[in-house]
């Protein structure tokens, strides 16, 4: 078994938005910075994905498309940028109040700077709005000019080299320990101060759009290494994924698709106008009218009606009124010329491979985001985790967006900056070495174990998936989820004692993006089944309602070394703003 | 090979697949294409999952890779004043 050591000020694990940004952050200050990446530069990440920095969306357009009322202000001062986030929660975590307020003012005041300074490095069209619209390599025309300034200023890349776990010596974190799959070697870094960057952990559900490479390895080795999650029950779904046979299980990201379409059971019923009415969903104004764009239709902004919409079609879904696990989208009264000015819609077109959207109504289901989430491993608003020498940016803290991950990235960067200034890199104990070893000694273990079906990682992987849609899927209940967390407990002992890569570093890789899948879907099992309200995307069957006298908390899950997670909560800190009526309760 | 979708056509010349690193692989997010062990060059396996996001034919070092007939942006009346 060969194993070999690099040495660096900065390590930076993961090349999307955050982890470009915080190695550049590095780099800059003139400190040797390894940027390591378990696939090949940017095209992996789900940044690569990401059409727009939603740092400043003209609002004639939101308004048109029916996404926000005029007069609500997207241009954004600061102000308003707060309290969106705060409310809306998801961008920069939590979810309905329950995002870290600092770290939301942090990103509030700092985005308009963060987003002009991209032009500085080479970004042409900071506000291009290529959202989905082909040639369809979308974040390509921001994430390549920012690979190419992190090269030329001296960032070192490393691809094709999976990070496993992080080292741990007296506390503080002073390397990480992986494999490189083109050399087929096992790799040792020794840093001042690592940054992750690894993304999110969208790939856990059966229906999902994210990224293949979204499993979460940065939660569940920062969870290994003492680090704290929080929220993790805050996985964001969509309703508009496709349920039809012979195209991707996509999302379609058209506008007019999601504002102007009406939602049908199978007996063709315009389901959601009764459960508006039932619901008390409809605002002041609600015109009820067929013809109308949804928020005008529910006198609601359409980013508060999501999650109503998602529970409504799984309700009808669960309740046998949809047909093959999907309801219907009928697009088909729409008028031609809103199509024309639909961008988005292109790319619609061409996922559905000739289906006409404007002949017949489409199966649709909620699918989980993947990006869209409010939980995350626990950062302060410097990007500090709570483990001194581990730092964090981007989806894999509670928030998601680019411009989430572009901020992030620099407070990140900075701290890891100034650490590494500080602190030399650390020499490894020999118990360290040790450590190290018997690591690599694992992963030989998976190499090279005979390959049987139970031990496949792609089965495992398609396992966990079906349980965590099943148990923690848009609507939750007890008794799910708690199958849930007996079924992935099997998996635990049955599967991954037999986890085979028969000799391909390529299914090594997989195989750890398993026992990370494993992780990240218990922590996202265990939060929810203590958060006993519906909050956000945290949507309870059997605590329906939200429940700000006893749930303005975030939870928490902390792990001391091979023990159990331990859920717990704590009060969020409403610094800047409170719920309206919110009376402090003593806690 | 050539596979159709609609008005689309995916074309992958193996004859030009040279890079050796399987790099299209790599970028495609949708888990269409997985990568030969022993040749390193790619296999398309999941045509149902495409998205024609042309990820692959973008990092193609040896252009073995042709998606045609996609609608683009310019094949449509959009506003691009916001
Ligand atoms: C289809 C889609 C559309 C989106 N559209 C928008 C949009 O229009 N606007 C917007 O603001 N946001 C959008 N988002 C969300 C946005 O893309 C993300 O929030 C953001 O890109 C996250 O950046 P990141 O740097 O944190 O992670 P990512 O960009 O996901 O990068 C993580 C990187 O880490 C690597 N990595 C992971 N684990 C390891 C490991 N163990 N070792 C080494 N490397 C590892 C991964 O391979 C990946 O390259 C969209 C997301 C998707 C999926
Ligand atoms: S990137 Fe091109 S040359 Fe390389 S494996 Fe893919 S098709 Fe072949
Ligand atoms: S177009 Fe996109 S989804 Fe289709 S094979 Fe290429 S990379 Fe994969």
């Amino acid at each position: 078994m060969k194993t070999t050591t690099t040495e660096c000020d900065v390590l930076v694990i993961g090349s999307g938005m955050g982890g470009l940004r915080a190695s550049i952050e590095a780099r800059r200050a003139g400190l040797k910075t390894l940027l390591v990446e378990k696939s090949i530069l940017t095209r992996a990440s789900a940044s690569i994905y990401a059409g727009a920095l939603v740092a400043r969306v003209p609002p004639d357009y939101l308004v048109k498309m029916g996404l926000a009322e005029p007069g609500m202000n997207f241009e954004a001062s600061i102000e308003d940028s707060f309290q969106y986030f705060v409310r809306e929660g998801a961008r920069t975590g939590g979810s309905n109040f329950t995002a870290n307020q600092r770290i939301a003012m942090t990103v509030a005041c700092e985005m308009q700077t963060r987003a002009e300074e991209l032009r500085d490095f080479g970004v042409e069209d900071i506000y291009a709005q290529r959202w989905l619209g082909p040639p369809a390599v979308y974040g390509t025309h921001m994430m390549l000019p920012l690979l190419a300034h992190a090269r030329k200023i001296g960032v070192k890349t490393r691809i094709m080299t999976m990070i496993t776990d992080f080292i741990r010596q007296d506390g503080e974190i002073v390397g990480a320990v992986g494999f490189d799959l083109r050399k087929k070697q096992f790799v040792t870094f020794r840093a001042s101060s690592i940054v992750m960057a690894t993304g999110s952990c969208g790939q856990i559900y059966e229906r999902s759009y994210a990224p293949i490479r979204m499993t979460g390895d940065g939660l569940a080795m920062a969870c290994r290494a003492g680090a704290t999650l929080t929220d993790m029950e805050m996985m964001g779904f969509d309703n508009w994924g496709v349920a039809l046979d012979g195209v991707p299980q996509y999302w379609i990201p058209g506008s007019v698709a999601r504002t102007r379409g009406v939602l049908r059971n199978a007996q063709g019923e315009a389901f959601f106008l009764k459960y508006a009415q039932e619901h008390r969903v409809a605002g002041k104004g609600a015109t009820l009218s067929l013809d109308d764009n949804l928020s005008r239709r529910y006198g609601r902004p359409f980013i508060e009606l999501v999650p109503h919409l998602i529970k409504a079609s799984m309700t009808e879904i669960l309740e046998g009124r949809g047909k093959n696990n999907a309801v219907f989208l009928d697009l088909t009264k729409v008028p031609k010329d809103l199509w024309n000015v639909d961008s988005k819609g292109i790319f619609t077109q061409n996922l559905l491979r000739g289906f006409n959207l404007q002949e017949h109504p489409l199966p649709v289901a909620p699918i989980c985001i993947g990006d869209f989430k409010g939980g995350g491993v626990r950062i302060d608003e410097r990007g500090r985790t709570d483990v001194p020498g581990l730092f964090a940016a981007g989806d894999v803290s509670p928030g998601s967006s680019l411009l989430y991950a572009l901020v992030t990235g620099v407070m990140a960067g900075r701290s890891a900056t100034q650490r590494a200034h500080a602190t030399a890199v650390p020499e490894l104990t020999s118990e360290s070495r040790e450590w190290t070893e018997d690591q690599a000694a694992a992963l030989e273990t998976i190499l090279s174990r005979t390959p049987s079906h139970l031990g496949d990682p792609g089965s495992i992987k398609s396992r966990i998936k079906g349980i965590m849609w099943k148990s923690a899927g848009p609507l939750r209940d007890r008794q799910g989820l708690q199958r849930g967390l007996e079924g992935l407990k099997a998996v635990e002992e049955e599967a991954i004692p037999n986890l085979s890569a028969s000799g391909s570093y390529r299914k090594l890789r997989e195989a750890m993006e398993a026992i990370n899948m494993v992780m990240s879907g218990q922590s996202i099992v265990s939060s929810s089944q203590y958060r006993t309200e519906s909050r956000g995307y945290n949507q309870r069957l059997d605590y329906p309602d939200r429940d700000d006298t006893n749930w303005l908390r975030n939870t928490t899950l902390t792990r001391a070394g091979d023990a159990a997670m331990t859920v717990a909560s704590e009060p969020v800190d409403l610094v800047f703003m409170k719920p309206e009526g919110y009376e402090e309760r003593a806690t | 090979m050539k596979w159709t979708a609609g008005k689309i056509t995916y074309a992958y010349d193996e004859e030009q697949c040279t890079c050796g690193a399987a790099l299209c692989v790599e970028a495609c997010a949708q888990s269409v294409l997985d990568a030969n062990e022993e040749t390193d060059k790619m296999e398309i396996v999941n045509t149902v999952q495409c998205i024609f996001c042309k990820l692959c034919e973008e990092i193609c070092p040896t252009k073995a890779i042709s998606i045609q007939g996609a609608l683009t942006l310019d094949d449509v009346v959009h506003e691009r004043d916001w």
